[in-house]
């Protein structure tokens, strides 16, 4: 088989399903990947076979536990909210991810499934689009996650359509750093105003605060009592979430345009 | 991305193909190979090696497991029994 056999079966089997890929090489002939040129034919199956859906290879114990996240709380929300998203299946990586993290967290195994961790994020991130890739598995592990899901949630109610859903999902995966605060309690009411000024001026079409424990929550409470005015001035929305546990005392807060109701 | 494979969905030759893609291998009498090149044993059942017309992958995984029934129906006794210990 020449250079010009090759590239050709390439070009050919890059948009095929795995499955294809492989009847169509078996149909060539092809049943192992020893002779010269065949090898970028293996990497591209290795790749087919590995981007899978959860843009790692996991191992039994981790496959099952992707397996069962079917039935994570979290991940049923947002499936139900955005189940066209083609990256649903990396979301339950990000469970896997957060899972490990929690047992590092708590000294279990810790040296060993940090070494877990960081292969996953390796293997995550040399796959093509590898670093968005990362982004959206590393998003279920945000504080924000819930807040997202809390924002999605309350669109899908005000009848937006999946796609507006869906867009925004994507938007905040990548830009959540940029419309959200994480309200600490040495922060000062200044702060908080001046954030919300910030995207108030800016036009944004939404921003989140969250804060834990009584004194965010606090702080929180008083920056929106002085933004009143402003905020609805700005036809924005605003909902608050609170969470009144002794163990964690949280809030969140949705501040959104209404884009259908105006 | 693409939806995961069902190994089972492949014929036999498909499925060897696949396995050398990521260095497993088949042998003269149809068993399969590891990487590093030991016949790759049943977990279910360590004193039989896995036939690559047996062979099963966990879903979303390339572990290879034996696929036969009786071996299934281990591997699922063994997880159950790993969860109710944790």
């Amino acid at each position: 088989m020449t250079h010009n056999d090759i590239e050709q079966i390439l070009i050919i089997i890059k948009d095929l399903s795995l499955k294809d890929a492989l009847i169509y090489l078996v149909s060539l002939g092809i049943v192992d990947f020893s002779k010269v040129g065949y090898q970028k034919i293996k990497i591209l199956i290795q790749n087919k076979q590995n981007e899978g859906r959860y843009a790692f290879v996991p191992n039994s114990d981790e496959a099952i536990y992707l397996q069962k996240s079917f039935n994570n709380p979290c991940y049923k929300e947002i499936s139900l909210l955005v189940p066209s998203y083609k990256y649903l299946g990396l979301i339950r990586t990000g469970f896997l991810l957060k899972d490990y993290n929690n047992k590092i967290e708590s000294n279990i195994d810790k040296d060993k499934n940090k070494i877990r961790v960081l292969e996953i994020k390796r293997q995550i991130l040399c796959r093509p689009g590898g670093f968005t890739l990362l982004k959206i598995a590393k998003f279920p592990s945000t504080e924000f996650f819930s807040l997202v899901l809390s924002y999605l949630h309350k669109l899908k109610i005000n009848n937006y359509p999946e796609e507006h859903l869906e867009a925004e999902f994507n938007d905040l995966i990548n830009s959540w750093q940029n419309s959200s605060k994480f309200v600490r309690s040495e922060d000062s009411l200044d702060n908080i105003i001046e954030f919300c000024r910030d995207k108030i001026e800016k036009g944004f079409n939404r921003f989140f605060l969250l804060g834990l424990y009584d004194k965010s929550i606090e702080l929180i409470e008083n920056g929106l009592k002085s933004l009143k005015e402003q905020i609805d001035k700005g036809e924005y929305e605003t909902v608050i979430i609170k969470r009144e546990s002794k163990d964690l005392p949280m809030i969140e807060v949705l501040i959104f345009k209404n884009l259908l109701k105006i | 991305m693409g939806g995961e494979i069902i190994f089972q969905e492949l014929d036999e030759k498909e499925r060897i193909l696949l396995l050398r893609a990521f260095d497993y291998n088949v042998d003269e009498a149809g068993f399969i190979i590891s990487p590093s090149g030991d016949k790759l044993r049943s977990k279910e059942n360590p004193s039989r090696f896995i036939e690559a017309k047996f062979a099963s992958l966990v879903p979303g995984s390339l572990e290879v497991i034996d696929g036969t029934p009786s071996a299934i129906a281990e591997f699922l006794v063994r997880k159950e029994s790993q969860k109710n210990d944790s």
